[in-house]
């Protein structure tokens, strides 16, 4: 499974069952106090209910910062149920050695990456506002570019708000808005920023400074 | 100071990491200090917050529920099947196979190669001695000439009678 594997070491396994044997374990492992990591457990043990549990739990986040990060909802979805699979898949090697969010932002972020090497090779060219295709800009654009003449004397109302971060956030590279996201939405941690996107967390500190500098002058005149 | 601008990479990194609450106690209070003193400074850290909250505005798409129970089912099937938790498992042992087949291919390869080739290039001493009968009367087979006289020699037993005297 590639990178995602990286949480999966071999070691000393945790025991097998039990509320008693996953407290004497937390010493060894102390992310087995994590529900969702117990939740995993039980996935190992064969119980597909908490899976279930986890896909209802996590469905949502995922599919939101993938969206984010590849501005394509169907694609999202589709890269979102991978992750479901590959954690099914895994279930029977996982060893809690992270917070079970981490691990699976860790598959997220490297299945994003997978996807824009492939569309990398098929050479897309990223469009911005003023490069909408042939139809031209796309309306939620075309009110955002009209009206922003008048900034920032005027208010923009939510959908123009949103257009214009939208845009922000597309001029950022895919690491910076993956950790931006994760930041954000998930509230992680730079240190569980830097074991899903396997950096240091002193890069992490760095991605994020610059991104939010990037994201500060692209959104600072709407703030005023 | 020039540390304390805020065009400072490293005070920007570490003005960024105060407002995520990354930075340890002495770091912490080292900025709350800068920004009790320096207003460009406070500026900056507050315009990184407010532009930040702004990802707020982004749409948080939810799924349908027809994408649960698609993921569901798809990973029943292709989770429980070819792609079951024992995969690696079997596709060592499927490697395994494929491995002893390709060496058990090869020897047979080699023992076929060795004996085909064997046939097309035996060596010199091997044809001497299957063609030696022919070769120790290679004279007297000379001297005959023609097939026709050679067959009429031996139907006469004056060939098979000639080669024995000329036996020691």
């Amino acid at each position: 499974m590639g990178g995602d594997s990286g949480l999966m070491q071999t070691g000393p396994k945790p025991q097998s069952s039990g509320r008693n044997v996953i407290a004497s374990d937390t010493k060894l492992f102390p992310h087995l106090r994590d529900p969702d990591v117990q939740l995993m457990m039980r996935v190992k043990q064969g119980d597909d209910d908490a899976f279930t549990q986890l896909v209802s739990a996590y469905q949502d986040r995922l599919v939101s910062v993938f969206h984010h990060v590849l501005n394509e909802q169907a694609q999202a979805e589709d890269l979102a149920q991978e992750v479901f699979l590959r954690i099914y898949r895994a279930r029977s090697r996982y060893v809690p050695t992270a917070k079970f969010s981490t691990w699976l932002f860790r598959i997220a972020n490297n299945l994003a990456s997978n996807s824009r090497r492939s569309k990398g090779r098929r050479k897309e060219v990223p469009l911005s506002v003023r490069d909408s295709g042939p139809l031209g800009p796309r309306p939620e654009e075309k009110l955002v570019a009209d009206k922003s003449a008048l900034m920032p004397t005027r208010q923009l109302d939510k959908r123009e708000i949103r257009a214009v971060v939208r845009e922000a956030l597309d001029t950022l590279n895919e690491r910076q808005r993956m950790a931006l996201l994760l930041n954000r939405f998930e509230g992680m941690s730079y240190a569980d920023i830097a074991v899903s996107m396997d950096m240091t967390p002193t890069a992490v500190k760095s991605l994020l400074s610059r991104a939010r500098e990037n994201l500060k002058e692209r959104l600072e005149s709407y703030v005023r | 100071m020039p540390t304390e601008s805020p065009r400072n990479p490293e005070m920007r990194e570490n003005l960024v990491a105060y407002l995520d609450g990354e930075l340890d106690e002495a770091a912490t209070q080292k900025i709350e200090q800068t920004l009790a003193e320096n207003s460009d400074v406070r500026g900056e850290v507050e315009s990184l917050a407010r532009t930040f909250e702004m990802l707020d505005e982004l749409p948080r798409p939810e799924v349908s529920e027809e994408f649960t129970e698609r993921t569901l089912s798809t990973i029943q099937v292709s989770g429980h099947s070819a792609a079951d938790s024992d995969e690696p498992q079997r596709r060592r042992v499927d490697n395994r196979l494929l491995i002893a087949g390709w060496v058990v291919g090869l020897a047979l390869s080699v023992v076929l190669g060795v004996s085909i080739g064997g046939r097309f290039s035996r060596d010199d001493s091997t044809r001497l001695v299957e063609e030696f009968p022919v070769v120790k009367d290679l004279d007297i087979y000379t001297e005959i000439g023609s097939i026709e006289y050679l067959q009429k020699l031996e139907t006469d037993g004056v060939l098979n009678d000639n080669q024995q005297t000329q036996k020691p």
